[in-house]
């Protein structure tokens, strides 16, 4: 299925969603999407500050959406530049410093994907520029960073939209509205892990660039496996739990990569909402059997949001019973098959639930997230939602490294409670 | 990637309810698994309980009812499985299977009622129920009766017949040391007592209870007919109907010696055994029993199993059906009434 496809059958099915109470406080900007991307009024013209992989990845997808075109790339790792400047054909105009980029006076807005110490910095600077911002996720490598940002954009009004893309995912989407209804009754836990099984390392020609390259692995730059996957993760949760974690404690380690990193290889950590519920979470990177997903949990029933699955705590109907339903709506006397052997429960077990969502779409709401941004600018339509869901998450997965580091519970501080 | 996995139940019940919806007012399945049609106020709950599932289906009712009764059916079950059950080590029965060797012990009346009605049904079926030979049922069991010595040290040492009652303090003495009582063959019988108890107390006229499926309680009768139903079906082909029972205010229940798996091979369970002998029945084969008390259609259906002459002469002309499905080489089925 093609972009395009899976685009308008997410438009299709989501026109539905939109209608509900969900859009009443939480459902995130997918109005933004609503107008025929065939006949989008103004091309949005991108600069790009960070042409690695992760900007590559968003290069990839912006190029499928019509109405959308990057002016402007910004590296200063001249490989990585030269590759930014040809995915673009060779059209757009190529730069080492962003400061110089912001001066540039036909653009309409920035997508940084740098790592993470420069999100801050270049977002706000950015932002002061009068111009729109897409920066990657985690949103800062501090609270007080994260804080900035949130008050640069409240300052300027300009557009600033954080990386969390699966809040643009049709399956996450839907799950969401499921969840609001109540299908799983209150959240009382949410489960999620994001495992691999590799040294998160990548290649470094000479030695004098490997913090240049390997930035994730070391404190200065990064804040290791929980901005990078965490992040995504307990923001889901928060969006699910419609709040924040108050507290976090955990452990972790460097248990396996002994290899001159100075990142946690492994985190396992407890965060607390305030309705006593919990976000239980860990990340490790040298077994990846489990993968990742995120496992939510009520009364009522489990979904497994990267699956796509919802299991109901209550076992499936007897299938001779749900014919004897239909027979006395349609008025038939019929014999019902319900005289046989013995239902088990180890049938429930290995009942593997049912899907959330019925389309498959190659996107995982990357793109969606994309031409969501270009409709903001177009529309020139800030989402505090979506900022203050990225700000929550960030900070969480900052204090989880804080809870780690001083082997204390951490309480999220007043002073960032917005 | 697939959209819907074909087998699944839910699958089929979400199905069921896209078609409803289009005729009638509606039909809703949600995680509780509820199921509304208007028209007919005919209520649908399903929950979880004693190790498996409970299907209801309650007519003229409305859903604040239908809610109503179904909590307390099931707050009335998880009392009953926190006495029977054999799986919860701090079930009632549990601490007296450890406890009572050579030992009075005091007991519930609920506790000492059901083992009372064992005692009972142990001299009914002239010993074929044996509701005191937990040793032996299971998988550990079946790796017992490959050794013939262990299988006659339990065969003496065990069995109802070694358990003493006394009315007056309700106290329970077992006089065996392998003397287990196994709720399983009665468990489910005393439960849909309590399920009928309930729907009769509440005034209920037309109901339709599934236990697991193999024991069915009907209050009443079908919306659009003057009975319920039910059709017990061939283990080896789905949907080869062998025998229609009309029940009223009666109960079924169907007992078979395994399963068949998925590629149509036929897997004993092992859990229906001779309790004289100890030698289990592997071959295919089930017996339904029909009567007005649930607790005696789940305890005559397995008895009848194990030994289809098990009960007296009296039992021919006492108005309950009983018959027996049993398999060829071929498998196909042929239907043996018994009572």
């Amino acid at each position: 299925m093609t972009y395009k496809q899976s685009r308008r059958i997410f438009l299709q099915k989501t026109a539905l969603l939109t209608g509900g109470l969900f859009l009443g406080y939480h459902f995130p900007d997918i109005r933004a999407l609503a107008n025929d991307q065939d006949n989008v009024a103004d091309t949005v013209r991108l600069g790009i500050i960070g042409t690695g992989s992760r900007g590559q990845y968003l290069m990839t997808h912006i190029n499928l959406i019509p109405g959308i075109e990057i002016v402007a790339v910004c590296d200063n790792y001249k490989p990585n530049l030269d590759k930014g400047v040809e995915m673009t054909g060779g059209k757009a105009e190529a730069f080492t410093d962003f400061r110089n980029l912001l001066e540039k006076n036909d653009i309409d807005g920035i997508i940084i994907a740098t790592p993470l110490h420069l999100h801050a910095v270049m977002s706000i600077d950015s932002l002061k520029s009068g111009l729109h911002v897409f920066c990657e996720k985690a949103m800062a490598k501090t609270p007080g960073e994260c804080l900035a940002m949130y008050n640069a954009q409240l300052e300027t009004g300009k557009i600033l939209l954080i990386g969390h893309q699966r809040m643009f995912n049709p399956r996450y989407l839907k799950a969401f509205e499921m969840i609001n209804r109540g299908q799983l009754g209150n959240i009382t836990q949410v489960r999620a892990y994001w495992h691999r099984n590799n040294d998160w390392r990548r290649e470094v020609p000479e030695p004098s660039l490997e913090r240049k390259i390997n930035w994730r692995l070391y404190w200065d730059y990064s804040e290791g496996l929980m901005t990078e996957l965490g992040s995504h993760q307990i923001q889901v949760a928060n969006f699910i739990k419609k709040d924040f974690p108050r507290r976090v404690t955990g452990t972790g380690s460097i248990n396996y990569w002994h290899d001159g990193r100075e990142v946690f290889d492994n985190v396992n950590l407890v965060y607390e909402y305030p309705d006593g519920s919990s976000l239980i979470y860990d990340s490790m990177i040298s077994n990846a059997h489990y993968g990742y997903e995120e496992q939510i949990m009520g009364p009522k029933g489990t979904m497994e949001l990267e699956a796509g699955r919802i299991y109901s705590e209550n076992p499936p109907p007897a299938p001779g019973i749900l014919q004897l339903l239909n027979n006395i709506e349609h008025k038939i006397f019929d014999p019902l098959p319900l005289g046989g052997k013995s239902w088990i429960p180890e049938t429930a077990v290995q009942d593997k639930g049912e899907y959330i969502y019925e389309v498959d779409l190659e996107d995982d709401g990357t793109a969606l997230e994309m031409e969501g941004f270009a409709q903001m600018i177009r529309e020139n339509r800030h989402s505090d939602i979506l900022l203050r869901e990225a700000y929550y998450a960030s900070i969480a997965a900052v204090l989880g490294n804080e809870a780690i580091k001083k082997g204390e519970m951490i309480t999220f501080p007043e002073e960032y409670i917005l | 990637m697939t959209k819907r996995d074909g087998t699944s139940l839910q699958t089929r019940a979400s199905e069921v309810s896209q078609t409803c919806t289009s005729k009638m007012s509606q039909i809703q399945i949600n995680l509780k698994a509820l199921i509304i049609i208007n028209k007919m106020n005919t209520q649908y709950r399903n929950f979880f309980s004693m190790g498996t599932r409970l299907d209801a289906v309650f007519v003229n009712i409305d859903e604040k009812q239908a809610d109503i009764l179904a909590s307390r059916i099931m707050n009335d079950l998880n009392k009953l499985e926190n006495i029977l059950s054999i799986y919860k080590p701090d079930s009632e029965l549990s601490i007296l299977n450890r406890t009572a060797f050579k030992k009075d012990t005091s007991v519930s009346p609920n506790l000492y009622e059901a083992v009372s009605l064992c005692l009972d049904y142990y001299k009914l079926t002239n010993g074929v129920f044996d509701a005191g030979r937990a040793k032996l049922t299971g998988s550990a069991a079946k790796e017992k009766r490959n050794e013939a010595g262990d299988i006659s040290t339990i065969l003496e040492s065990s069995g109802i017949g070694l358990v003493e009652i006394n009315a007056e303090n309700n106290t329970i003495r077992y006089h065996g040391e392998n003397v287990k009582i196994d709720s399983g063959g009665f468990g489910k019988g005393l439960a849909m007592r309590e399920v009928k108890k309930v729907l009769i107390s509440e005034g209920l006229g037309n109901a339709l209870i599934s236990f697991g499926e193999s024991s069915i309680l009907a209050i009443g009768t079908h919306p659009h007919g003057s009975y319920w139903p039910i059709a017990v079906e061939g283990i080896f082909e789905k949907q080869s109907v062998a025998r229609v029972a009309r029940l009223s205010n009666q109960s079924i229940s169907t007992s078979g010696t395994g399963f068949v798996d998925a590629s149509g091979i036929f897997r004993p369970s092992y859990n229906i055994f001779n309790p004289r002998t100890g030698k289990t029945i592997d071959d295919p084969r089930t017996m339904s029993f029909i009567s007005d008390d649930p607790l005696e259609a789940e305890i005559l259906s397995t008895s009848l199993l194990i030994d289809s002459r098990c009960l007296s002469e009296e039992f021919n002309n006492s108005g309950k059906e009983a018959f027996a499905i049993i398999y060829d080489t071929n498998k196909n089925f042929v239907v043996r009434e018994i009572l």
